[in-house]
């Protein structure tokens, strides 16, 4: 009399839809977690990023300004090459007085950064890892690639 | 009993999948620390010491140059090569030390050295002869430019070309020559005549200049008395063919035949033009040789920076 209401079947069926529920939520929970907080991780390491490659163009901007017509002016800065696991790339942009627009490949997160300098910037790129700033004499722009 | 066997499979997909979860999230926090660790640095590229370093090489560099102005009158580019050299090895020692490669070098080519021969006669004109008497002398040789020629005639001129004082133009070490003769003119009536001549032979001649005082400036091409230009094609540029030479003597000939001043400034890249200090006192004629342009290649490497520049100093005048 005191199992009548209970059946294995019934105790699996429960047992499994509850661990199903739970899971699920925790899964649907965590990896929106995850992602959203790689977005703000990525975004916010592309703004550093893109702070340093500036600083590194007026650096640059600084030495050519120095110098008597300088023949070469390189400023070399290893980043990583992935940031929260995705790869990106920095545009040289001489629009709008000097940008820095840095772009996740996967993620659709960009970033742009101000660039102030007295030597003109030439329309360039790179990918992440080692960026270069360099001096085109030919050209009388500031450049970036990867080194 | 079966189905019991069955029980973990939900958990152990859950479980990977949480530890995918987990791994990807200590990715993303490990790339949270280091945007933490990149956004607190400083200027790690070193541009700020390379310009320091730059400063440093220019102040000193135009100190250098000063003295060298003021001790010498000749090898001025040699010392000056010879000092930067010192300035190279003990800084570039120093800056290996910290890991970079500091190269400091004179430009010859793009190094001016300035000589300066003028007589100082204020109230009472003499003639153009050196401090010995001489009549025949070379205020400079080898030199790649004239700067400044300017001759004030008060008097005392010949009455022939022949005797005549000459500003002689020649080519160093070579065959072509320049020369001008001022001398009152035979002629009754005429006074005084300017008679060019070079290699190839007459190369024009301007008569009847006035009384004196005049003035013969060779870098503008004319001559000048009270009223004005009375000479204004006879020294034009085509006229005055030692311009041409690469490296040149000016020199005086019948120097006894002048009364007045004169101004002579040459200039040499890369090299000192050549003064007789024998031929100079310390009142009248005078020389003075200076550096007026030092041209320094500094080269700048480091791991992360190249930096290789011109330093152009003008010993004496003020750069900011």
């Amino acid at each position: 009399m005191t199992d009548r209401a209970i059946s294995v079947t019934l105790g699996y069926t429960l047992t499994l839809a509850v661990t199903g529920l739970l899971t699920a939520g925790l899964l649907i929970a965590g990896t929106g977690f995850v992602d959203d907080t790689r977005e703000d991780v990525v975004r916010q390491e592309l703004e550093v990023i893109g702070q340093h490659v500036a600083g590194n163009v007026e650096a640059a901007d600084r030495l050519v300004e120095a110098g008597d017509d300088p023949s070469t002016v390189t400023v070399n800065e290893t980043f990583p090459s992935r940031v929260a696991g995705t790869t990106y790339g920095i545009e040289l942009d001489p629009g709008n007085g000097g940008q820095l627009h840095l772009n996740a490949t996967d993620l659709d997160v960009s970033v742009t950064v101000e660039v102030e300098t007295t030597t003109a910037v030439g329309d360039s790129s790179a990918n992440g890892g080692e960026v270069a700033v360099v001096y085109d004499e030919s050209a009388d722009e500031l450049v970036i690639r990867n080194a | 009993m079966a189905d019991l066997n069955d029980r973990g499979q939900i958990i152990l997909i859950a479980g990977v999948v949480l530890a995918v979860t987990f791994l990807a999230l200590a990715v993303v926090v490990n790339s949270a620390i280091f945007t933490g660790n990149l956004a607190t640095r400083g200027e790690t590229t070193g541009a700020s010491d390379a310009l320091t370093y730059r400063h440093e090489v220019a102040d000193g560099s135009e100190a250098l140059a000063v003295e060298i102005n003021e001790q010498n009158t000749s090898g001025l580019v040699d010392n000056a090569e010879d000092s930067l050299g010192n300035v190279s090895a003990q800084g570039g020692t120093q800056n290996a030390r910290r890991g970079r490669v500091v190269t400091v070098d004179i430009n010859r080519p793009g190094t001016v050295v300035e000589a300066r021969a003028q007589n100082n006669a204020t109230s009472d004109p003499t003639n153009f002869t050196n401090a010995s008497g001489e009549t025949d002398w070379d205020l400079v040789t080898e030199a790649n430019r004239t700067v400044e020629g300017e001759f004030q005639v008060e008097g005392g001129l010949a009455t022939s070309e022949g005797d005549a004082l000459h500003i002689f133009i020649n080519e160093s070490g070579g065959s072509q020559f320049w020369r001008l003769a001022v001398y009152e003119s035979p002629v009754s009536g005429v006074t005084n005549n300017i008679t060019v001549r070079d290699d190839t032979g007459l190369v024009s001649t301007c008569e009847d200049l006035g009384g004196t005082p005049f003035t013969i400036n060779l870098t503008a091409g004319v001559v000048t008395n009270n009223p004005g230009t009375v000479c204004d094609s006879e020294l034009d540029d085509n006229k005055r063919t030692y311009t041409a030479y690469n490296s040149k003597n000016v020199s005086f000939g019948n120097a006894d035949r002048i009364n007045g001043t004169y101004n002579v400034t040459v200039e040499a890249n890369g090299s000192t033009p050549g003064v007789d200090e024998n031929d100079f006192d310390g009142s009248s004629p005078t020389v003075t040789v200076r550096i007026d342009v030092l041209d320094i290649e500094y080269v700048y490497e480091s791991q992360r920076l190249q930096y290789e520049t011109d330093i152009t100093i003008r010993p004496g005048e003020d750069d900011d």
